[in-house]
């Protein structure tokens, strides 16, 4: 009964820190949205375009793939930013000394931050899954597989968080690693056309297990463990250099 | 519960070796509001730190609620609120609703009776005409207030920290503050409140306590603080001037019934009789020093003053 009670109080908690990052977002400026919106728009347009004209429909589905992979795994470049920011401010401090704990706190922030990147994936998600006509047992891997990289970007979001003080420098970093994942190791195109000494290099990004771990889901679970092995590797790695950087009070 | 703080021989050593905090001890029981004043520098963040459980104490006990803030905060902070010094916005664009709402769901307020309290705070603030704009078109003293209203609309708080929490508020602004302040101390909770401002410690604590390098320098009520530190003080004379004059002033007074403290181009003389003061006055004109003269009345920042920074 005492365990359900405290169940029941952090879940509750955990709505309020939802729901102050979900109203932090939703009060935003339209024309920030708007322009968010056209950004990530902006990104697919000419990839599909170039996929298009180079090799027929399977880069289009490998661009689709990667811009929902790297929707999910950017959550955790905001929510490096914004953990920083919540430090500047002091407000961490009015979280610290409430009932608020680390963990509900952390989970908290983890989902609020990526409410405007699920806001995104959802109908991304949807399209993948009607365009390429996937199965119960694929939509539930190709799930699996985004909620593993969706962890293994926020825990990445919250190292660099934790490793860097200067808010400034802290985007600029923050930025350059999302970036280098995202657009220079393979999720866009496909990492056979590396010389086969890179191969193996692109191979220890995240984004790009995601990406080859759903384009094998459809064949069944084996030709997607090594990928799942090594996003589960990033998520443990980064989860123990968390909990061993992290320090909630002073 | 038990109401109250409890400090016994707290230090706080900062990385570096700057030691803030030096063997303090201190117990305060009741519904209450307790000040800690004092120069800049003194360890009045520090102490709130500690005591609202975001620092760690170097060494020594410290309880609150009849909680050990180290070994216990786990429990502690469901029933404590800290408002920070120098806090800003995170999310500009929310609103002071938004943010008092979040808060209070946060300590695990329904819907319905976070937005029912949030509203009755903005109004009792007195900033309900800009409940609904954007924080980043508010003035630095309206989003103050916010802040202030959103920690003392956590009814289910039984210590409130306050780190100078009244910056920037207008008179009238400060004037709601302290009957919000008091009425929570009424109902029967703990405020604790670091200050520079007398005017806020006199308006509202029950007791005050003066640090000074660290230490605990002077304790008691505001009036127990004056006369104990002011013992025999009559009038208080203001000097300001070119400050070699100044400082020439303080020095031929520094031997007899009268206390001067040099501040930058102002000198604080307290003279233990309206005879002496208006020597004092005579000696100064007679000298030919150009400097203005003012009597003033005697309050809690001549306390400060007078003790300077006391070890």
């Amino acid at each position: 009964m005492r365990l359900l009670n405290t169940i029941t109080r952090n879940l509750k908690i955990l709505r309020g820190v939802i729901y102050f990052y979900f109203t932090g977002y939703v009060r935003r400026d339209p024309l920030i949205i708007t322009v968010d919106v056209l950004r990530r728009i902006a990104i697919i347009t000419p990839l599909i375009l170039i996929g298009l004209l180079v090799k027929e429909y399977t880069i289009p589905q490998r661009v689709l793939l990667g811009l929902l992979v790297i929707t999910v795994f950017d959550a955790g470049a905001q929510l490096s930013v914004d953990i920083n920011g919540l430090r500047v401010s002091k407000f961490k401090d009015i979280l610290v000394s409430s009932p608020v704990g680390s963990l509900t706190y952390a989970f908290g922030t983890a989902i609020g931050m990526s409410l405007p990147s699920l806001a995104y994936s959802i109908p991304l998600l949807i399209a993948y899954i009607t365009i390429y006509k996937l199965g119960t047992c694929s939509i539930m891997l190709v799930i699996a597989v985004l909620a593993l990289l969706w962890a293994v970007g926020i825990l990445l979001g919250l190292i660099i968080s934790l490793s860097i003080r200067s808010h400034i420098r802290l985007m600029i970093i923050s930025d350059a690693i999302y970036t280098t994942f995202a657009y220079i190791t393979p999720v866009y195109y496909p990492p056979t056309i590396l010389p086969e000494q890179l191969r193996f290099l692109t191979y220890i990004s995240p984004p790009t297990n995601g990406v080859e771990a759903i384009l094998v889901s459809s064949t069944g679970g084996i030709g997607m463990l090594p990928h799942v092995v090594i996003l589960f590797t990033w998520a443990i790695t980064l989860l123990v250099l968390a909990l061993l950087k992290s320090k909630w009070r002073d | 519960m038990e109401l109250g703080v409890e400090v016994y021989n707290l230090i706080k050593v900062y990385e570096g070796g700057v030691k803030a905090l030096d063997n303090i001890s201190l117990t305060h029981r009741g519904s209450s509001v307790l000040a800690v004043i004092g120069p800049n520098g003194a360890g009045k963040t520090t102490l709130m730190r500690i005591l609202a459980g975001q620092l760690k104490p170097t060494g020594g006990v410290v309880r609150v609620l009849g909680f050990d803030v180290v070994k216990e905060f786990n429990k502690l902070r469901n029933y404590i609120a800290y408002l920070p010094q120098d806090i800003r916005p995170f999310f500009y664009t929310q609103t002071p609703l938004d943010y008092i709402v979040s808060y209070l769901l946060m300590r695990g307020y329904s819907f319905g009776d976070a937005r029912r309290k949030a509203r009755e705070v903005i109004d009792e603030i007195g900033i309900s005409e800009y409940a609904n704009t954007p924080v980043i078109r508010l003035s630095g003293g309206t989003v103050r207030r916010m802040y202030l209203a959103m920690i003392l609309a956590a009814e289910d708080a039984y210590a409130y920290f306050l780190d100078e929490a009244l910056v920037g508020l207008d008179p009238r602004a400060r004037v709601i503050a302290w009957s919000l302040i008091r009425r929570v101390a009424r109902s029967g909770k703990l405020v604790v409140m670091a200050s520079h401002y007398m005017d806020d410690v006199s308006a509202v604590a029950d007791r005050v306590i003066v640090l000074s390098k660290g230490r605990i320098v002077a304790d008691g009520s505001v009036s127990e603080l004056i006369d104990k530190v002011l013992k025999g003080v009559k009038r208080k004379l203001i000097v300001r001037g070119p400050i070699d004059q100044v400082k020439a002033i303080a020095n031929t007074l520094s031997v007899g019934n009268a206390i001067a403290r040099v501040v930058g181009d102002t000198v604080f003389i307290y003279a233990s009789s309206e005879m002496l003061s208006d020597m004092i006055i005579n000696h100064i004109h007679l000298k030919g020093y150009n400097v203005s003269i003012e009597v003033a009345p005697i309050g809690l920042e001549d306390v400060v003053i007078a003790l300077g920074d006391t070890e």
